[in-house]
């Protein structure tokens, strides 16, 4: 039983402000999926029927499929990409004497505060004067500066919740850097590992800003939908396509979160 | 059972046998090792962040002649932003917008962090990831989320008229500076929640103690021992949600009206249908030394506020 | 097996960090099959010297060779020597028996005969028929063992071990450094130990080092170190003494039985002391019996602890007495105390 002490006794007024808190935090959302259920042509109330047409429509147009695919490309090389790139860092920062070691975390890090916009227009600027054309390719490159930071945060707790004697213990019973790796390292972290994909999947997945300023002709979904924006009309097939969108991302987050924080709770309570 | 010591050890072919140069120098400097794992995240960010950053530094004195540059190295974009009120209007307007809507959050976010902190006993990871959990997802979707609830004809404005509160929709609520910064709160709270959050949680519970057995009751040890040591955390949180809300553009054009324009949307048109790049990046430049002047700003406030409260 | 055969040379041994030097010009040799105990307080450098000899750190300066062979480029996984790390290092997401079986990877042996060299150190650390326990259902005496089984199956010339009972409470540890002992008796290996615990030093041992400051004080057996220590800090490293300035104890067992010459300090055991209440019958040839009185008694049990302060001086003395001494008297009393002359150590300043 959790101790009682008298400075945490119930709080009547905090317990009402957190209900409060949440439902001001999910309740815009959670319109979203409501109204893509809505009969009607616009978001209003009362809502006159009830129907599923949204979302067969939908899956008619070939231009959402092919955006999820796109979508679906950019985001698992970025996800691999940036999760792989972290291992490495965030082994090498947390186990080495690297010269420097706070002033390259910051700078790792520097993409989770600046604007967005900023490294936008700056890799646009870049690209176009090395001529390099518009593509998912360059989307992805914007993608990789976001989610590295998100990567290393994820995977910096795992290197940091297991003693390095692991990694000499198996080298002292014979193994190189290579097998240490995949035979101790890799399993322990592997939970890291899985968070690390799983979140940074989503955010390149859900990202629009880098997609807006650095994507050519071929859309990701984020794309689509801010082209969908523009025309009222379209706003229930929207609906329909954010509910999906909503419901996947909050799905992979919440496994993401979940098996990242478990690990590392396991890991520390085992001492 | 007695093993031979004799026995030849089965591990140790390589003994004796001498190294190569660069595996030798690699064994004995770990920062070298250290930094060779680095090296291709590090390299990674060096060409999609440094170098783009250096050009868009040199753009920003270059001048557009029609489809063209001219790589005059003039300051004239500075100067025009300097002169020409717009931009200095647009610039001061999202450093405001930003501020409300990082006091905004700041203010809710705070007896929610402390609730977490200091009430929350059973499932605590489940409470913070359920509080996080929106802030992964689809940013373009949560700004959305907000024109259906604010709009013309949405969710509070049919949903008033429906119970007979009003009879004409409240026009003020969508694309207007209020609807933004509240767009904005919402889209960010997590930023500022959980660096909150972590300052409280660290609080060493004896302090607390230790303030109500030298007689303060819960209003002052609340003052004077919980405000002052979560300071950090709320100082973190405020920049971790100025910084980014200041140059934001998604949220001012999907709920923002003519007059909720912020600098995010000037550098964005500039690099679209105005189509003056050397000005976007010249922009670019100028707000982030105006959120560097503006956080330094409030650093020295908080370090003076900080000496007046001792 | 030659005991005489040298199994680690370590040749002028420095290792910097920075400017700090954890290991200072350390040399000395192992013995093969020998029981080798690096002992000091932490800090001393002991456990940077054994990664040293296993290979995760590289001595700034000077040479270890083991086994004949020198070890400067060889890194540790193929180095001769196992270890057992200070919080075991086991391995979390494998189970005991392939924590065990960890090292057999290489050897390329076929499942039976792996499972069966697995069994036979199961057997060693006695624990049969504990292989499928998860890493995390262990106690903390289980998984020292199993890092012991990990290690000795492969084998190797060196067992290394950093302070591998520290973490053990005191009841276990006391059972564990039999078993080591015995362990180490019937595999006929060369381990090197890393304790600070002197008591475990002593009892385990064949040869140990002291080590201070990062420098190697004295090497010696238990009994050399305990009687015949070189310095001030090694005598009041191992087990308790009393030092006092040499002319006042030369006084208290009479200048004729004193041949050692000139000493700054003698040091003296605190059992080796005799206490009287009553003033003791000069003997011939014996020095005056030196006065002071009772400040303090503590009983420990088997033993009884006196401070004794010498009158006309500052000095204090601890005398410890069996316990079927006859209790004497309560602080405050005047006793006198004697010795025999070989009880005194001559020590110079150091
Ligand atoms: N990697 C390191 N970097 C810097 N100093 C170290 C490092 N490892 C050990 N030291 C220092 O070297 C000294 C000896 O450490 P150690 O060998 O662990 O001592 P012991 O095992 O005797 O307690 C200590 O003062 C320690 O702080
Ligand atoms: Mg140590």
């Amino acid at each position: 039983m959790i101790r009682r002490h008298h400075f945490h006794r119930p709080n009547r007024g905090l317990q009402v402000y957190a209900v409060f808190f949440m439902a001001l935090l999910y309740a815009p959302i959670m319109f979203i999926p409501l109204f893509s259920f809505s009969d009607g042509l616009y978001i209003r109330f009362p809502i006159e029927g009830w129907t599923l047409r949204w979302y067969d429509e939908l899956l008619q147009r070939t231009a959402v499929l092919r955006a999820l695919e796109n979508s679906v490309r950019v985001a698992g090389s970025v996800a691999v990409v940036s999760t792989v790139l972290g291992v490495f860092a965030a082994k090498a920062l947390v186990r080495y004497r690297v010269p420097g070691k706070g002033p390259i975390l910051g700078f790792i890090l520097l993409p989770l505060v600046v604007p967005p916009i900023i490294f936008g227009v700056a890799l646009l600027l870049m690209v176009s004067w090395l001529q390099i054309p518009l593509s998912l390719y360059t989307i992805a490159a914007g993608h990789i500066i976001i989610c590295l930071p998100f990567a290393i945060a994820t995977l910096l707790p795992r290197f940091e919740g297991y003693d390095a004697a692991m990694e000499e213990a198996a080298a002292d019973l014979g193994e190189n850097g290579w097998w240490v790796f995949w035979r101790v390292t890799v399993p322990i972290i592997l939970p890291g590992i899985v968070a690390s994909l799983l979140l940074t999947f989503t955010v390149s997945f859900d990202e629009f800003v880098m997609a807006f300023f650095l994507g050519g002709t071929d859309l990701t979904l984020p794309l689509y939908v801010w082209g969908q924006l523009r025309i009222p009309r379209a706003f229930p097939v929207v609906l329909a396509l954010g509910t999906l969108i909503l419901l996947f991302s909050f799905v992979l987050v919440f496994l993401g979160l979940k098996i990242g924080r478990r690990g590392a709770i396991k890991l520390v309570d085992r001492d | 059972m007695r093993m031979a010591v004799t026995t030849p050890n089965e591990t140790a072919l390589a003994a004796g046998r001498g190294q190569s140069a660069p595996r030798w120098l690699l064994a004995r400097h770990e920062g070298l090792r250290g930094l060779i794992l680095l090296a291709p995240a590090l390299v990674i960010l060096g060409i999609t962040v440094i170098v783009p950053f250096a050009m868009m530094g040199a753009m920003s004195f270059w001048t557009q002649v029609g489809f063209d540059y001219a790589d005059d190295w003039s300051l004239r974009n500075y100067i025009e932003i300097a002169s020409e009120p717009i931009y200095s209007t647009l610039l001061l307007r999202s450093l405001g917008m930003a501020m409300a809507a990082t006091l905004l959050t700041v203010v809710l976010v705070y007896p929610m962090a402390y609730f977490l902190a200091f009430h929350v006993h059973r499932n605590k990871l489940l409470w913070l990831i359920i509080i996080t959990l929106p802030f992964w997802t689809s940013y373009l979707l949560r700004v959305f989320a907000w024109r259906v609830v604010l709009g013309f004809e949405g969710v509070i404005n049919t949903g008033l008229m429906e119970i007979g509160l009003i009879a004409e929709p409240l026009k003020f609520l969508l694309y207007s500076r209020t609807a933004v910064v509240i767009t904005l709160a919402h889209a960010w709270a997590a930023f500022a929640l959980l660096p909150i959050y972590v300052s409280l949680e660290k609080i060493d519970r004896s302090v607390l103690e230790a303030s109500a057995d030298l007689g303060e009751g819960p209003v002052m040890r609340f003052f004077r021992v919980i405000l002052p040591l979560s300071m950090p955390g709320v100082i973190a949180g405020t920049f971790l949600m100025f910084i980014p809300t200041v140059g934001d553009y998604v949220t001012a054009a999907l709920v923002g009206g003519p007059d909720a324009r912020m600098i995010g949307n000037l550098i964005q048109l500039q690099f679209g249908t105005i189509n003056n790049w050397p000005m976007g990046a010249a922009l670019a430049i100028t707000m982030i030394l105006a959120i560097t002047v503006v956080g330094l700003m409030f650093l020295g406030l908080m370090l003076a506020l900080k000496r007046w409260a001792r | 097996m030659n005991s005489a055969a040298t199994m680690i040379s370590i040749r002028n041994v420095t290792k910097r960090f920075g400017v700090f030097a954890a290991v200072q010009d350390a040399c000395f040799d192992i013995r093969a099959g020998e029981f080798f105990s690096l002992l000091g307080a932490s800090g001393s450098g002991k456990t940077t010297l054994l990664r040293i000899l296993a290979g995760f750190e590289a001595a700034t300066e000077g040479e270890v060779h083991i086994d004949g062979a020198p070890m400067d480029a060889v890194p540790p996984h193929q180095r001769p020597v196992n270890m057992v790390f200070q919080n075991y290092a086991i391995f979390p997401h494998l189970n005991v028996r392939d924590n065990i079986g960890f090292g057999l990877r290489k050897l390329k042996l076929d499942k039976a005969e792996r499972a069966r060299r697995i069994d036979e150190m199961l057997e060693l650390i006695k624990l049969p028929g504990f292989g499928d326990r998860a890493s995390d259902q262990l106690s903390g005496g289980q998984r020292q063992r199993v890092a012991l089984a990990r290690a000795l199956i492969l084998r190797p010339k060196v067992l290394l071990l950093d302070e591998p009972l520290g973490a053990l409470d005191k009841q276990l540890r006391e059972q564990m450094q039999t078993e080591l002992r015995a362990l180490q008796r019937s595999v006929g290996i060369t381990f090197v130990l890393v304790t600070h615990d002197q008591e475990e030093a002593m009892a385990l041992s064949d040869r140990i080092a002291v080590m201070a400051d990062g420098r190697v004080l004295q090497i010696d057996t238990p009994a050399g170190l305990y009687e015949r220590p070189k310095t001030r800090r090694v005598a009041s490293f191992v087990g308790s003494m009393n030092f006092l300035p040499g002319d006042l104890a030369v006084r208290a067992c009479g200048q004729a039985a004193w041949q050692h010459g000139k000493a700054d300090f003698i040091a003296i055991r605190p059992e080796r002391i005799t206490l009287h209440t009553d003033h003791p019958a000069d003997q011939a040839g014996a020095g005056q019996p030196l006065p002071g009185r009772l400040t303090d008694r503590v009983y420990l049990g088997e033993r009884v602890q006196y401070q004794v302060q010498l009158d006309g001086c500052a000095q204090h003395l601890a005398v410890s007495t069996p316990n079927t001494a006859p209790v004497v008297a309560d602080p405050g009393t005047p006793v006198w105390l004697t010795w025999p002359a070989e009880a005194m150590i001559p020590l110079q300043d150091d």
